[in-house]
């Protein structure tokens, strides 16, 4: 489980990566101020923010946030 | 390995903010005196620049590669350094010297911990190579290239150049890579818990930096458990600023892919089971009872 875990967390990493650069490509030369990158990489932050946070206050509830490591 | 003495625990940790005040000194604006002095630049883009050198570009013939090489000459000389360095004391770069790391940390020291963000739940190992991954195949297969777009050596120092009034560098941050960057700096690492989420996430000199400080531990000197003096009490994982410290059956182990010397275990630790040094031989291992 903990295998699969860990490729869904590379897989967030690379997508992150790929996408956030392919969003700011798209805006070279032809930025529309739509502010799409801003936005995707937002998204992707928020995520981990919530992930982050929303776990650790789940583990803190069970007494085990010490361990959250 | 043998327990360091009181003397050696105060001789390499105490000291380490003057350390990231010296790298702040040596590196960022508006000193940049290392930078200045040998090549005269205000900047890590140029000579300086340590993450572009080593991408393979499609299309790329190696005398150009290697011209990269030479137009980076600081850069990759810093670079060998920081490699050669993990490989026998641990990253000591990143812990004691990186301006950039050291900047977002020494800012994440006046933001109070009960507000900083924790991501020790989010496993930074897949991340950072999964990051690392695209930022050395993206350019390589054409894609494109991550090495300047969320630069933290490029952003950092414009901050710190906008805080004293740099007008280009005020309007770098208000355009959206600015932005981004700017989001970047503050929510992994002035807001982050420990203020090292960018170093342990996103940064490809660390990356590297980990993987040498990973292959290379059983040469030199790193920061270790002691599994029989270890009570399990778990300080010392929740004030690890890169969240490389865990629990598994065997008791407390430490990732060396993601720990940074910064003593900060060792400090909290009531047991004084935790110490910077070599690994043990084997006769010493059974007469003092092992050392993870």
């Amino acid at each position: 489980m903990k295998r699969y875990r860990n490729f869904g967390y590379t897989l967030f990493g690379s997508s992150g990566a790929a996408g956030s650069m392919l969003a700011g490509q798209g805006c070279l030369g032809s930025c529309a101020s739509c502010f799409g990158c801003v936005a995707f990489s937002g998204l992707l932050v928020s995520w981990a923010l919530f992930k982050a946070i929303h776990r650790h206050e789940r583990r803190d509830k069970h007494g085990l946030a010490a361990a959250d490591h | 390995m043998a327990r360091t003495t009181d003397s050696a625990r105060r001789g390499l940790f105490p000291r380490r903010s003057l350390f990231l005040l010296l790298g702040l000194a040596l590196f960022m604006p508006p000193l940049v005196l290392l930078i200045q002095v040998s090549t005269g630049d205000d900047s890590f883009c140029g000579a300086w620049c340590p993450r572009m050198f080593f991408l393979w570009r499609e299309g790329t013939t190696l005398s150009a590669f290697l011209f990269g090489w030479l137009r980076s000459w600081a850069g990759v000389l810093l670079v060998l350094s920081i490699i050669s360095v993990t490989f026998f004391f641990g990253r000591l770069w990143c812990s004691h010297l990186c301006p950039v790391g050291g900047a977002l940390e020494l800012g994440n020291r006046i933001f109070p911990r009960r507000l900083s963000i924790p991501y020790a739940s989010i496993p930074a190992v897949p991340v950072r190579y999964g990051y690392f991954a695209v930022y050395l195949i993206a350019p390589a297969i054409g894609l494109g290239s991550l090495a300047c777009n969320y630069c933290n050596f490029a952003a950092v120092p414009r901050v710190v150049a906008a805080g004293f009034g740099s007008p280009a560098d005020i309007v770098y941050f208000l355009r959206s890579a600015g932005i981004i960057n700017l989001a970047l700096i503050l929510l992994l690492g002035i807001f982050a818990r420990g203020g090292r989420a960018y170093c342990n996430f996103l940064c490809p000199v660390g990356a590297i930096d980990g993987l040498i400080n990973r292959v290379s531990t059983r040469f030199g000197k790193r920061v270790r458990i002691d599994q029989h003096a270890c009570s399990d009490c778990g300080k010392c994982a929740t004030v690890c600023p890169t969240s490389s410290i865990s629990q598994n059956k065997v008791g407390h182990r430490i990732d060396q892919l993601s720990c940074l010397p910064c003593g900060k275990c060792q400090e909290a630790c009531d047991d004084q089971a935790i110490s910077y040094g070599k690994p043990v031989c084997q006769t010493h291992k059974s007469a003092n009872g092992g050392v993870s």
